[in-house]
């Protein structure tokens, strides 16, 4: 098997809130390898969310390492973590966040566009990714002109533009009706298919189901950790197309 | 740049109908600023225009800076009376001595263009029944016009006759209004002492500047001495020279060089001056208010959208923005708001004082005038500029900050729960 190219090392998190200090990853190994497909799971409150965002160079842990690609985010300063996130990791997150002034092929432009400055190289990628997610047509809209499952669709795409090496995903389907769902969920498995590591937490069990691999967490703790099928034959693989209901 | 650029114009653009408050705010500052500044530097650069013009640069006065010692104090070794305490004060003649030698040694002084002599004192003009109180000058007229061009503020009548004629006048606009006299009338000056004569009014002098004009009067040296009770005696030595901003170093070699005290025009208008240092004061405080309050628009919409934005800027923030690239994002928000607000009131005041530089206004106080006075300098449209845009920063600096200081996690888990 490949080396990990995403790793946790005995992560410990703390959150206080001053007088009372609760922990909530309690001792988390866990690698990633590339082109798998892990669903993160558990009950609210488990930690798989504090999980992703230590995994995505978004927060430090309070002990423990975490290696992106070999390299442990955990020296990282505030800056040099925004840059390892800017050229590795892509975010989708369980509301779209996009940002409303812009339209959707300046969302999807935007991080690449911050990493390379080329803004044609960052607009022929947006170009691509949001192919990718059968919304090129609803490139000039603006995010509100679009429904919950287009704009999390959208959210992708941003996130694919940037060409990340790892996709993470938080409850990425939390927000979308059972269909919307099913078309982000095909998406991901499309994007696994073709060689994308992707770390997603979910609360639905039939999405669980269909990864490669499925991490359980409960009071902080990893408690089962099962492979469920070979990393790149997780699904039908097949990306919505432009024509496809979302 | 850029990007953040792009960022910052599009957000700005979004809110376009709170950010035109803003802008608003700082254009009616820097409309403010520069309308005020204009009419007041137009108004300060006219009367010290009028001022240097019709004033004489420095005045030697009759007081003497050093007394000579008496004669005796000279030769005795032992204590001499030097002054006596009870000396009644008519009794002592001020004046200054040997007045055409020392003319003709002040000309004489590098930088100094001209040299006139002349007493003043109080006087009365009675004319027709009205009894007003002048303030006369007695002048060489031919010397006098080389220091303050008195020739060029003849409204009616002729300064020939005045500088020919004997037992002639003139009068001050101000006091020729006040009396009703005009050209050719006959006016009696009565002096402190109770001398009199009675004068043809040869010429009315208007120099723009109603405090001259106002008290003035103005009679040949010798008709002077006369009224005044001061035979073949000159109370000053006015000098024109050649750069009147020099004056007060010119004061002082005089009196060095002389012994007697002398006052330059910034000495003698001290009061005007420091009437405009108030009131430039008391404008920039003003001024200064309403520029803040602009700040404050900006800094409360900035805080605003800041706060509304925290979400954005946290999925700005995952997706490899940096602190300072937030930071420049609104710190160029504000920029651009107090620039654009900058321009709209640069432009509103450009139109504003070339529509007030066509009023007809006729206004008299410290100077004279038929219309508003206007010194509009591009350096006060630079400093606008400037000014708003340091504005714009400091106001915005506080939010971008705070946006700055996001920290994307909080706010992902916030939402998230």
């Amino acid at each position: 098997m490949s080396a990990p190219i995403l790793e946790a090392r005995a992560v410990v998190r703390d959150l206080s809130n001053g007088a009372v200090t609760a922990r909530i990853l309690d001792g988390i190994d866990l690698a990633v390898h590339p082109g798998e497909f892990v669903a993160l799971t558990g009950m609210s409150g488990s930690g798989k969310s504090t999980l992703l965002y230590l995994l995505g160079a978004l927060d430090k842990p309070t002990a423990g390492q975490i290696l992106i690609d070999g390299q442990d985010a955990t020296l990282l300063d505030d800056d040099d973590r925004a840059r390892l996130r800017a050229a590795k990791l892509g975010f989708v997150f369980q509301f779209h966040f996009l940002l409303p002034e812009f339209t959707v092929l300046e969302n999807a432009m935007l991080p690449y566009q911050r990493r390379t400055r080329d803004r044609d190289a960052a607009r022929a990628s947006a170009g691509e990714a949001l192919e990718q997610v059968g919304l090129s047509e609803l490139a000039r809209r603006k995010p509100h002109q679009l429904s919950g499952g287009q704009q999390q669709r959208v959210s992708i795409a941003r996130a694919l533009a940037n060409r990340p090496t790892i996709l993470l995903a938080d409850e990425p389907t939390g927000n979308l009706d059972s269909k919307n769902g099913e078309a982000v969920m095909q998406a991901f498995e499309g994007l696994v298919a073709r060689g994308l590591t992707v770390v997603m937490v979910t609360h639905a069990e039939e999405f669980a189901a269909r990864c490669s691999r499925r991490v359980q967490m409960k009071d902080g703790r990893i408690v089962s950790d099962v492979a469920l099928r070979d990393a790149r034959h997780t699904a039908s693989g097949s990306v919505p197309s432009p024509g496809s209901a979302m | 740049m850029g990007l953040l650029l792009f960022v910052a114009l599009r957000q700005l653009w979004a809110r376009r109908g709170l950010n035109a408050t803003a802008i608003a705010g700082v254009a009616l500052g820097v409309l403010m600023l520069i309308v005020i500044s204009a009419v007041m530097r137009g108004l300060q650069g006219k009367f010290l225009t009028n001022m240097t013009k019709a004033s004489a640069h420095v005045t030697v006065l009759d007081k003497e800076l050093r007394h000579e010692p008496p004669m005796l104090a000279r030769f005795e070794d032992a204590l001499v009376a030097t002054r006596v305490s009870h000396e009644n004060p008519s009794d002592r003649q001020t004046r200054v001595r040997r007045p055409d030698e020392t003319v003709r040694m002040l000309e004489k002084l590098p930088g100094v263009v001209a040299a006139a002599p002349s007493v003043g004192g109080s006087g009365i003009v009675v004319y027709g029944g009205k009894e007003y109180p002048v303030e006369v000058r007695g002048i060489s007229p031919t010397r006098q016009d080389r220091v303050t061009p008195l020739r060029q503020y003849v409204t009616t009548g002729s300064y020939r006759a005045f500088s020919t004629g004997s037992d002639v006048v003139m009068l001050g606009s101000g006091v020729a209004a006040r009396t009703g006299a005009k050209v050719a009338d006959t006016v009696l000056l009565s002096g402190p002492r109770g001398n009199r004569m009675t004068l043809h009014v040869a010429a009315i002098c208007d120099s723009n500047i109603p405090p001259i004009d106002n008290v003035r009067v103005y009679v040949p040296l010798a008709s002077a001495q006369t009224i005044l009770g001061r035979p073949d005696v000159v109370s000053r030595i006015d000098l024109r020279v050649t750069d009147p901003d020099d004056a007060p170093a010119m004061t002082e070699r005089v009196e060095r060089i002389l012994g007697y005290d002398a006052e330059s025009w910034q000495e003698q208008n001290a009061n005007f001056l420091g009437l405009f240092v108030q009131q430039r004061t008391i404008t920039t405080m003003v001024i200064g208010a309403i520029l803040l309050v602009g700040g404050f628009g900006i800094l409360a919409i900035q805080i605003m959208i800041v706060l509304q934005k925290t979400r954005d800027i946290a999925i700005m923030r995952s997706y490899g923005f940096l602190r300072r690239d937030i930071l420049v994002v609104f710190l160029s928000q504000g920029a651009i708001l107090a620039l654009l607000g900058a321009a709209v009131g640069m432009a509103g005041a450009r139109l504003f004082l070339d529509w007030l530089g066509r009023q007809k206004t006729h206004f008299e106080a410290m100077v004279k005038s038929e219309g508003w006075p206007i010194l509009e300098e591009p350096q006060l449209y630079a400093w606008s500029l400037v000014f708003a845009l340091g504005l714009g920063l400091v106001a915005s600096l506080l939010p971008a900050l705070r946006a700055a200081r996001v920290e994307p996690v909080d706010v992902l888990r916030g939402q998230i729960g």
